[in-house]
């Protein structure tokens, strides 16, 4: 952990409301280079709302989200450069292969066609690339929708229940990439709610339950 | 550049995968001007009378059936996110979906057209600027069911709401498009009505993206 490095994500008195329900309020939390910060939570407490405001995709909340010091609706260009964010649909065109949904990815990241065909051999499924992703089953379309992050040149990571539907390689799989990130000087916003003791690293935890009850007594 | 043309190319891809979301709406297209003569009268000269209003209002409701579909998907899968997300400008983005939608459901309706003239009794010689005409009508058509299906794509039934919004956006390029086909069939030449069809066009290109960004943005962020 590199305490002394200058926060690369800092969220100041976060509140988000849906409608008139207030899901949570008050969240602070800094987060530096090689850093991975787990968000806990019940279903329904907010986990993939915070990291839509993270993502820039919700952009109805009080309070700041700074990107190395900036805010992000004033850096929004250069953090979104640096972003990559998996949400809970995998994004992968159904009708398209593994091979060709990847392309797209890879041509947005810059990188070749050749780390996407390591990517897939790395996670086991280059045999299944040309078939289209609705012949796959879910957990083989989440590998390949987590193909993405062994190509990646982003430094923040945000992930939406990453290993929803992967079986016990794959999640050691991903979390050994995960690892490798974090120790290349990348960070990582993720929920989860498969064994995260399971995740073979250091990291932070924030629970929005805490916050969610402070608020109810209050 | 390259981030466009790869876009380009799996969209391309998607629409050949998806063929019956163009199919669907040459058939309706088709249909309900096969139903024209049976409905209405099989004489020649009242069919030649109705022909461009009808090429025209059939045209304008296949259009409008495509035009749900042209987000829909990319917002289902979340890939509507990850566009969000580009560190780019969306318009590009936008102009891609909308054209690879007008050469799936648009040009290959315009391509019909002579069959369908003939079908109605419409002069030989009107075809070539029905054809001309629908081809630039329908590219505004796609432009503009681009901001219903923009605004309606959170919704989980936007098919009414999207013709509601739409069509009254589409009235003018009924009245031009109708009208250019009626000239060229009574003799005369519509340059004009081509030309202001082609400046619809021209307008809607620049304007359009602009609100459907917008659209998207609101429909994600809901």
């Amino acid at each position: 952990m590199q305490k002394n490095s200058s926060p690369i994500v800092e969220l100041k008195k976060l509140s988000v409301s849906v409608g008139q329900h207030k899901l949570f309020s008050g969240v602070d939390f800094t987060l530096h280079a090689g850093e991975l910060l787990l968000i806990t939570g019940e279903n329904g407490s907010g986990k993939t709302s915070l990291l839509r405001v993270l993502a820039g995709l919700n952009t109805q909340y009080d309070g700041e989200v700074r990107w190395r010091g900036e805010n992000i609706r004033s850096s929004w260009h250069d953090y979104a450069q640096q972003l990559l964010y998996l949400g809970h649909q995998p994004a992968l065109k159904s009708q398209l292969s593994a091979y060709e949904n990847l392309a797209w990815y890879a041509s947005m990241a810059g990188v070749s066609m050749q780390q996407v065909q390591g990517a897939l051999e790395m996670l086991g499924i280059a045999h299944k690339a040309h078939l289209p992703c609705y012949r796959l089953s879910a957990g083989q379309q989440r590998r390949v929708a987590l193909a993405r992050l062994f190509f990646s040149s982003q430094s923040l990571w945000i992930l939406d229940e990453p290993f929803t539907a992967l079986d016990t390689h794959g999640f050691v799989l991903i979390a050994e990439r995960l690892q490798q990130h974090c120790a290349q000087g990348g960070s990582i916003v993720l929920t989860t709610h498969h064994g995260s003791e399971n995740l073979g690293m250091a990291y932070n935890s924030l629970s929005l339950d805490a916050l969610h009850h402070r608020e109810n007594a209050a | 550049m390259s981030t466009l043309t790869a876009t380009l190319q799996r969209e391309w891809q998607l629409a050949w995968r998806n063929l019956s979301d163009a199919i669907n709406p040459l058939v309706f297209f088709l249909m309900v001007i096969a139903l024209v003569p049976l409905g209405v009268s099989a004489e020649s000269s009242r069919l030649a009378a109705l022909a461009p209003g009808m090429l025209w209002v059939a045209a304008l409701l296949a259009s409008l059936l495509s035009a749900d579909m042209l987000f829909r998907r990319d917002y289902d899968d979340g890939m509507l996110e990850q566009y969000l997300l580009l560190p780019m400008h969306l318009y590009g983005m936008v102009w891609i979906k909308v054209l690879i939608h007008w050469l799936f459901t648009g040009l290959p309706l315009a391509l019909l057209s002579p069959l369908l003239g003939g079908m109605l009794s419409l002069p030989v010689a009107a075809m070539p600027i029905t054809m001309l005409a629908l081809a630039l009508g329908t590219l505004c058509l796609s432009l503009l069911g681009a901001i219903g299906a923009s605004l309606t794509v959170s919704l989980r039934r936007g098919g009414l709401l999207v013709a509601v919004i739409v069509l009254p956006l589409y009235i003018p390029v009924l009245i031009f498009g109708a009208s250019a086909t009626a000239q060229t069939a009574a003799g005369t030449t519509a340059w004009g009505q081509l030309a202001i069809l082609a400046a619809f066009d021209l307008m809607a290109l620049v304007l359009t993206p602009l609100v459907v960004i917008t659209g998207l943005r609101i429909a994600v962020e809901g």
